[in-house]
């Protein structure tokens, strides 16, 4: 438990290292966001005013603080392009896209897990290169041209699913699943593709390791040998993989969203930033490293159940 | 023979019929391990299996054992237990053969290995470990299952037992979890229980510990041990019969005190004369001018400060505590203990590998060093020739030309093939990669080496060569060695004096020959044995 209070403490003191980051990096680059909503043509007087009312002018610390004080609140100010609150821009897309990974991630799980065991069990020279075979093509096609792939086959020619008929969970939440299978198939193979070779390679590296001789000396059926022994030592490494794709994942995929015309994180971060909408932006990357963050926190707990051997850090 | 007429004639468990063990070539063809052998053992009886490495002694147990890697091939005309064949060679059906191995391994017969924290789950708690064999072979209830395990960890003599069950094998000592495989091992008393270099990884105090108990075991269970070793001294005290192997074949076969007394075949002659025992030779080169100090060690201690997180003490352990002393010119210096005693921490420091110490250490030559494992101090991927020469790119200016000859030369002083410049480190033996570990040490022609137990990964055989390498070298380019080791025949073999340390303390300094024969402390009699 000692060791769950420190990596609490810990997780929140580089939220708050992040957040200030982020905070930063707005601060830095060379941009006037009075101006900006003015547009080139406001007078001098008008732009110091807006800056003034904006609280543009106070000290630097004050404002983090303030930026701060409003994000633990949910509040991010205003965007400058929809001229709603950003919290509300957000809430709408993050169903999608956070509906979009979890769909996807169980996918990756779920199918990664046993074609790796399966994969890792191949023995033959056919076996093995089958398995190298399909893992590669997996990886190597690129995402958009996968998303059109699946949108011509299943939405054109079996007509399985209408493309663009994106529906919310909360409205329609099978609607929304044979909706959203789709496009999480496109941001699962590539991933499943890596998964399996890496569950593969460490499950065969752990068949060979002393304790197996050991379990089979003991008179353990080669099932008995994979489910019991060598799994839980293969997936330690696995899980710390996953969580980065999860992370990744969740931070929202710019070309999916594009291609199945699904209004997520990830496309809202590139119109915001085409249209220099810093309060959005700035919201959504603080979302994002705060995924990462949290993600990896709960890798170490699971890794420490996993792993014995991971003493305190 | 006269086991045979007697009444209490011993029956045979254990028949092992001319069986081979092959591996395919990776340029093809096979490569054949062990060649047609047979061999027997008694109810009751121990069997020691001796024999350098790659004499097939490991392939014939893990063969009886069925523990084969996959690509090895197995024929002959069978391995009987109880009358019973465990495998036919393709005339049983696998599956069958699968099953009846499943049903005897771990109940009728079962093994421990050399390695004993690589042969344990990582994962998986002592408890949970121990419990398997009686969960595959048993209809034990629960708290029956408990109850066998805690008095099997009490028979291998491990305290504690109910706190033992929740411990993860990282938390053991070596000594702890080679008990903990022993009891595992013996939980479901069988009737064979097959050793493969059990002690080799331990220290030699708890070395001699758990061969006494295994013998102790073998003897109240009436279980019969197939024990193998290249430490023919270990043998010789556990086994009452033994088996040299070279090359995949038996040389030859016998009880004990014939085979150590009066052996037949010139090859056990030489594996006998190769074990290293009896004092150092030529003690009169031991007069040779000393008197200059060419290390000086005052007070040094070392503390270990564990890593420090973000919100934890820094934990510190005192591996060397306040130790003093000073090698001469020429001396060769003997540091022994057991595994954490300090002893590679005080060479470190001496070598400058470590720089956090307290103290004063005063070193007026050149220093080179040697490790322990030759398999992993020298990078794989590379070429000899490029490793010898890497020391003299840093230290030196000399031109290409001056650089390779004095690989070549190099290569001549440590016995080396001259086209091992071109070969790569993986394609050497042990003994191979040790020269080449004491050729690039030398190459710079320094005066003192310090070496971190350079023989101990070696078996006997090229240990001796090895320790006679070392000797002439030092002899003719008049060196300071300090030789880090736990094996006390080496030390005397090799050493002038002797410093003896205990938990980071020296015990005891002298002479070698005076340390010997007259240990002043109790802990270096024990040490001795």
């Amino acid at each position: 438990m000692n060791y769950f209070i420190k990596k609490t403490i810990a997780l929140l003191a580089t939220l708050l290292v992040a957040a200030f980051l982020t905070f930063l990096a707005f601060e830095v680059i060379p941009s006037d966001a009075a101006l900006t909503k003015l547009g080139m043509d406001a007078t001098e007087e008008e732009v110091e005013a807006l800056r003034e009312a904006m609280g543009l002018n106070r000290s630097l610390p004050v404002r983090y603080g303030d930026f701060l004080l409003g994000a633990v609140k949910g509040d991010f100010g205003d965007s400058v392009q929809y001229g709603i609150p950003v919290t509300r821009l957000l809430a709408n897309r993050f169903g999608v896209t956070i509906g979009l990974a979890l769909l996807s991630f169980v996918l990756i799980v779920g199918i990664s897990v046993p074609v790796g065991i399966l994969a890792a069990r191949a023995k033959t020279k056919t076996g093995e290169g089958f398995f190298a075979f399909l893992t590669q093509i997996m990886m190597a096609v690129p995402p958009f041209f996968l998303g059109m792939l699946i949108t011509l086959l299943f939405g054109i020619v079996l007509r399985w699913f209408a493309p663009g008929s994106y529906v919310a969970a909360g409205d329609d939440f099978f609607g929304f699943l044979r909706f959203m299978v789709f496009p999480a198939m496109a941001v699962a193979i590539p991933k499943i593709g890596m998964t399996v070779r890496f569950l593969q390679s460490s499950l065969k590296e752990q068949m060979q390791a002393d304790y197996v001789r050991t379990a089979k000396s003991k008179g353990c059926t080669k099932r008995r040998v994979l489910w019991a022994h060598v799994l839980r030592n293969a997936m330690i490494p696995v899980v710390t993989f996953l969580t980065m794709v999860m992370a990744e994942i969740l931070a929202g995929s710019i070309v999916i969203e594009q291609v199945f015309n699904l209004s997520g994180i990830g496309r809202l971060l590139a119109v915001s930033i085409s249209g220099r909408d810093y309060p959005v932006v700035r919201a959504i990357v603080l979302y994002t490293t705060a995924v990462v963050v949290v993600l990896n926190y709960g890798a170490d707990m699971l890794c420490r159940f996993l792993d014995p051997r991971i003493k305190e850090m | 023979m006269i086991d045979e007429t007697n009444a209490f004639a011993k029956t045979t468990l254990l028949r092992v019929e001319s069986l081979s063990v092959a591996f395919p070539k990776p340029a093809g063809g096979e490569k054949t391990v062990v060649n047609r052998i047979s061999f027997s053992v008694k109810e009751g009886e121990i069997l020691g299996i001796a024999g350098e490495s790659g004499s097939g002694k490991s392939m014939t147990a893990l063969a009886v054992m069925g523990l084969l890697p996959d690509n090895a091939r197995c024929s002959g005309e069978g391995i009987f237990f109880d009358g019973r064949n465990l495998c036919a060679f393709g005339t049983k059906a696998k599956k069958e053969e699968e099953k009846l191995r499943q049903e005897l391994s771990g109940k009728e017969m079962a093994m421990i290995f050399q390695e004993p924290l690589t042969s344990l789950n990582p994962v998986l708690t002592v408890g949970k470990q121990l419990e398997e064999p009686l969960l595959l072979h048993t209809k034990l209830t629960e708290e029956e299952r408990h109850k066998v395990m805690l008095s099997a960890l009490a028979q291998a003599e491990l305290k504690n037992g109910e706190q033992l069950l929740s411990a993860y094998p990282h938390q053991l000592s070596g000594g702890m979890r080679q008990r903990v495989m022993i009891a595992m091992a013996m939980i479901n008393k069988p009737r064979l229980l097959i050793a493969d270099e059990p002690t080799t990884a331990l220290d030699a105090v708890t070395e001699r510990e758990i061969v006494k108990l295994i013998r102790k075991l073998a003897k109240e269970n009436r279980m019969s041990v197939v024990f193998i070793s290249h430490d023919l001294a270990v043998l010789r005290e556990l086994c009452d019969r033994v088996m040299i192997m070279k090359d995949g074949q038996i040389v030859e076969e016998g009880p004990v005190e014939r085979i150590f007394e009066a052996p037949e075949r010139t090859y056990t002659k030489k594996l006998m004369k190769a074990a290293v025992k009896g004092p150092k030779e030529g003690t009169e080169e031991a007069t040779r001018s000393r008197e200059e100090n060419v290390i000086v060690a005052e007070n040094i201690c070392v503390t270990y400060k564990g890593t420090r997180g973000l919100f934890r003490k820094k934990e510190e352990k005192q591996a060397v505590k306040n130790v003093s002393f000073s090698v001469k010119r020429g001396e060769i210096f003997g540091i022994v203990g057991e595994s954490g005693c300090g002893k590679s921490t005080l060479l470190k420091a001496v070598s400058g590998l470590l720089s956090e110490y307290e103290g004063n250490i005063r070193c007026d030559s050149g220093v080179q060093m040697v490790f322990q494992d030759p398999y992993t101090s020298l990078n794989p991927a590379k070429k000899v020739g490029w490793i010898l020469e890497e020391p003299l790119r840093l230290k030196t200016t000399l031109s290409k030309e001056e650089r390779q000859a004095r690989v070549r030369e190099m290569l001549k002083e440590t016995e080396l093939p001259e086209d091992a410049a071109g070969r790569r480190v993986a394609e050497l033996s042990g003994g191979q990669r040790q020269r080449v570990a004491i050729a690039a040490a030398l190459i710079t022609k320094p005066e003192l080496v310090l070496l971190d137990e350079p023989v101990s990964a070696l078996d006997v055989t090229v240990q001796a060569q090895i320790l006679e390498l070392l000797l002439r070298l030092q002899r003719e380019h008049n060196l300071t060695y300090v030789f880090v080791s736990h094996d006390m025949a080496v030390v005397r073999k090799i050493c002038d004096r002797v410093m003896v340390m205990k938990d980071g303390c020296v015990v005891e300094c002298g002479e070698t020959e005076e340390l010997f024969l007259q240990p002043q402390q109790e802990y270096t009699k024990k040490l001795l044995g």
